[in-house]
C-alpha cells in the first residue's frame, strides 16, 4: 500500500460519511491519477469534476489532502479492504474499519518499525535520487553491526520498513537505527539527517507505543 | 545701539577670559622639584601587563568563534577544551616549558635550565605570564580543528604535552638567544610561525589520525557542510581575536617604545588586507560571500602580519594581508579535497598563513627587502616548524589513541559530545533531539 493511498483515502473520508462516494472516488484516482506524481491540487481537481462537489465541498477536500499529505505514513490510517477492493456491504459497523496490523507486536518493535518507516517516507520526500542512493547501498553493502535476519531481510527489501524483523530485541533495535543513521547521512550530511531523525523520534514520541518504549532510547 | 555694545561687552568679556585662563591655567609655572619623571621600565611593564589582558581576550575570542562553528549538541565540549588548555597548559608551561624555551641552552636546541619559575621580579614574572598566554594561544588552535569527534580526557593530555613540550621546545629554537634559529636570522617577532604554525601543525597530526566528522565527505565525494550553530558568536569571536591581537603583536614592542605605533598599525592592515583578500578570491570563484570565510580571512590576514609586524611598512602589511585572505580560502579548499575535516578553518589561517607571514617578513623586511639570506632563514624556519610541529603531534596522538582512543564512537558523535562527556547540554530551552544524560 503506498503513501499516496492512503493520502487520497484520509482526504476523501475527511469529506463524507458516505462509502459508496469514498470507494467510487478512490477507484477513479487509482485508475486515473495513481500513475502520475501526486499533486493535491491536480488531485482535488480531477475528483471534484468526478464528484461534482460544490465550492464548500471542494474546499474541505482540498484542505483534507494538504493535511494527509504533510503527515508521516505511520499516521495516516491503512485504506480499508472494502476500498481496495470489497463490497461496500461487506463491511459490518460493529468491526473496526481500520485495524492495526502490528497489534502483536513487542513496543521495541513497533517503534523501531516506525522510526525505519518514518525515515524511508522522509527520504522519499527528500527526492528520488536520495531514496535510490540508499536504497543501493543498503542492497550492495547491507548494513554493518546489524543482525543476520536484518541482513537478510534487507537483501530482500532493500531500503523499506520491511527490514525490521519481528524478533528484533531492544539492543538490537539500537543498532539497527544507528546503523541506519550512518547509512542515511552519508548520503544526505549529518545535518538534514539529524533534522529527520529528530522529527521521526517527535512524531512517535506521540504515538501510543511510545509510552512502553522510549522512542529516543534508540538513538 | 543696544545690540551693538551688547556684541561688544561679550568679545571684551570673551578677551578677557581668554587671557585670564591662559595666564593661570595653561601656563603653569614648572616648578623642577615637583615633575613627575615617569621610569621607561615601568610603563614597559604596565603595557606588558596589558598585553597579557588582551591577548587572554583571544582566548574568549577562540572560545565564540570554536564554539559558533559547532552544531550546538558539541558546544560545551569545544568551550571546556578553551579553558583546559589554558587551565592545564599554564601549569605544564611554567613548570616545564619556560625551562625548555627561555632557560640556558648551550646546544642551541633546547633550553635546560629555569623549570619551576618561582621568586621572580616583577618583569620576570609579566613575562612568563606573557609566554603562558602564548603557549595556550598554540594549543587552543588544535582543540577547534578536532571538534566534535576527539574525545575529552585524551584531548586535554595531548594539549597538555603541546604547551609542555612541543610549543616550548621549538620556540627556544627560534625565541631563545642561543637557539639555532635565531642565530642563523630567523625572524618571528610575535609567532606567526612559533605560535600559529606549531598549533596549526600539530593540529594537522591530530586531523590525519582523527579522520573527518561522520558524514562530512560522502563516499561518492560530496562535500556536506555542517553548518556552525552560531555565526553571530563567529563574528564576535573574530573581533575578539582582532582586538587582542594589539597585545599578542604589541608585546613585540621596542624596550623605547619607539615601534608601536608602525606595530598596531600593520595588525590592523593585516585584518583589512586579510578580508580584502578572502572577498576578492571569493568574488573571483563564485563561491559566495561566506561569512565564515570571510572572518577567517581577517584572521589569515592578522597571522600574517604576525611576523614581520614590526618591520613591515604600512603598504607591504596591507600586501600581506589581503594575500593571508587568498591563502584561506584557497587552503581551505585544497584540505577539503584531500578529505581533511578542519571544522573551523585553524590549518588554512593558523598554518598556511603562518607560513606566508613568516616568508613575507623576510622577503619584506624594510630597509632590507628581499635578501637572499634573511629569506633562506625564514623558509628552513618555516620548514622545520612542520617537520617538528606535524611529526612530534602525529606521533603523540598516535601514543595516545593506543592507550585511549581518541576517537568518540559515532553513537557519541551522534548524540553530542555536551551529553555524552559532559552530562550537560548547552542550550537546554532550544534542544529538538531527545537524548538522555544516562543513554
Amino acid at each position: 500500500m503506498s503513501i499516496e493511498q492512503k493520502i487520497v483515502y484520509a482526504g476523501l473520508s475527511r469529506m463524507t460519511d458516505d462509502r459508496t462516494v469514498v470507494k467510487n472516488a478512490f477507484e477513479y484516482w487509482q485508475n486515473n491519477l495513481s500513475g502520475a506524481p501526486f499533486d493535491v491540487v491536480t488531485v482535488t481537481g480531477k475528483l471534484v469534476k468526478f464528484l461534482g462537489l460544490n465550492g464548500g465541498e471542494k474546499k474541505v477536500l482540498m484542505i483534507a489532502l494538504h493535511a494527509a499529505s504533510n503527515k508521516a505514513e505511520i499516521e495516516l490510517d491503512e485504506v480499508p479492504g472494502f476500498i481496495l477492493g470489497g463490497d461496500v456491504s461487506d463491511v459490518s459497523d460493529d468491526v473496526p474499519e481500520t485495524t492495526n496490523p502490528m497489534i502483536n507486536y513487542t513496543p521495541h518493535y513497533q517503534i523501531t518499525h516506525g522510526f525505519v518507516k518514518g525515515l524511508v517516507d522522509s527520504i522519499r520526500r527528500k527526492g528520488a535520487a536520495a531514496f535510490a542512493e540508499v536504497d543501493e547501498i543498503l542492497r550492495d553493502e547491507g548494513l554493518p553491526d546489524v543482525d543476520v535476519e536484518v541482513s537478510k531481510l534487507i537483501s530482500q527489501n532493500g531500503f523499506s520498513d520491511q527490514i525490521v524483523p519481528g524478533t528484533i530485541s531492544e539492543a538490537e533495535c539500537r543498532d539497527l537505527a544507528h546503523s541506519i543513521y550512518l547509512l542515511i547521512i552519508d548520503v544526505i550530511g549529518p545535518v538534514d539527517a539529524d533534522t529527520m531523525v529528530t522529527d521521526v523520534i517527535s512524531m512517535l514520541m506521540k504515538s501510543e507505543m511510545a509510552g512502553r518504549f522510549d522512542p529516543s532510547s534508540l538513538l | 545701539m543696544g545690540s551693538l555694545f551688547s556684541k561688544s561687552i561679550f568679545k571684551l568679556f570673551t578677551v578677557v577670559c581668554v587671557l585670564f585662563l591662559s595666564n593661570s591655567v595653561f601656563a603653569r609655572t614648572v616648578d623642577a622639584e615637583n615633575v613627575i619623571n615617569v621610569d621607561s621600565n615601568i610603563l614597559f611593564l604596565i603595557w606588558v601587563a596589558i598585553c597579557i589582558c588582551l591577548v587572554l581576550i583571544m582566548q574568549c575570542g577562540f572560545l565564540l568563534l570554536e564554539g559558533g562553528m559547532v552544531r550546538s549538541k558539541n558546544a560545551i565540549n569545544v568551550i571546556l577544551k578553551n579553558f583546559t588548555d589554558i587551565g592545564l597548559g599554564t601549569i605544564g608551561f611554567w613548570a616545564v616549558g619556560f625551562g625548555l624555551m627561555f632557560g640556558a641552552n648551550s646546544s642551541g636546541w633546547i633550553g635546560a635550565s629555569d623549570f619551576i619559575p618561582s621568586g621572580l621580579n616583577a618583569g620576570d614574572s609579566l613575562d612568563l605570564v606573557y609566554q603562558i598566554m602564548f603557549a595556550a594561544t598554540a594549543a587552543t588552535i588544535v582543540s577547534g580543528a578536532v571538534a566534535e569527534r576527539f574525545s575529552f580526557l585524551p584531548y586535554i593530555f595531548a594539549a597538555f604535552i603541546i604547551t609542555t613540550i612541543i610549543y616550548p621546545i621549538f620556540g627556544s629554537w627560534a625565541w631563545n638567544d642561543a637557539g639555532w634559529l635565531n642565530e642563523l636570522g630567523f625572524h618571528d617577532a610575535a609567532g606567526s610561525t612559533v605560535v600559529h604554525s606549531i598549533g596549526a601543525w600539530c593540529a594537522l597530526g591530530a586531523l590525519l589520525l582523527l579522520g573527518p566528522r561522520s558524514g562530512r565527505f560522502s563516499r561518492k565525494g560530496d562535500v556536506h557542510e555542517i553548518s556552525g550553530h552560531s555565526l553571530p558568536y563567529v563574528a564576535l569571536g573574530g573581533f575578539m581575536l582582532w582586538f587582542g591581537w594589539f597585545g599578542f603583536n604589541g608585546g613585540a614592542v621596542a624596550d623605547d617604545f619607539s615601534n608601536l605605533g608602525t606595530i598596531f598599525l600593520n595588525t590592523h592592515f593585516g585584518a583589512v588586507g586579510g578580508i580584502a583578500g578572502a572577498i576578492a578570491l571569493l568574488a573571483i570563484t563564485r563561491k559566495g560571500f561566506y561569512m565564515t570565510a570571510i572572518v577567517n580571512g581577517a584572521l589569515g590576514g592578522l597571522v600574517s602580519v604576525t611576523a614581520g609586524c614590526d618591520v613591515l611598512t604600512a603598504p607591504y602589511a596591507l600586501l600581506v594581508g589581503v594575500i593571508g585572505g587568498f591563502v584561506v580560502v584557497a587552503s581551505t579548499n585544497l584540505l577539503n579535497n584531500f578529505k581533511i575535516d578542519d571544522v573551523v578553518g585553524a590549518v588554512p589561517v593558523h598554518g598556511f598563513c603562518g607560513a606566508w607571514g613568516t616568508l613575507a617578513a623576510g622577503l619584506f623586511y624594510s630597509g632590507d627587502m628581499f635578501n637572499v639570506e634573511r629569506i633562506i632563514a625564514q623558509l628552513v624556519g618555516i620548514v622545520a616548524c612542520m617537520v617538528w610541529g606535524l611529526g612530534t603531534s602525529y606521533a603523540l596522538f598516535w601514543l595516545v589513541n593506543k592507550v585511549s582512543p581518541i576517537r568518540v564512537s559515532t553513537r557519541i558523535e551522534q548524540r553530542g559530545l555536551d551529553i555524552s562527556e559532559h552530562k550537560e547540554i548547552g542550550y537546554s530551552d532550544f534542544m529538538t533531539t531527545h537524548v538522555k544524560a544516562d543513554s
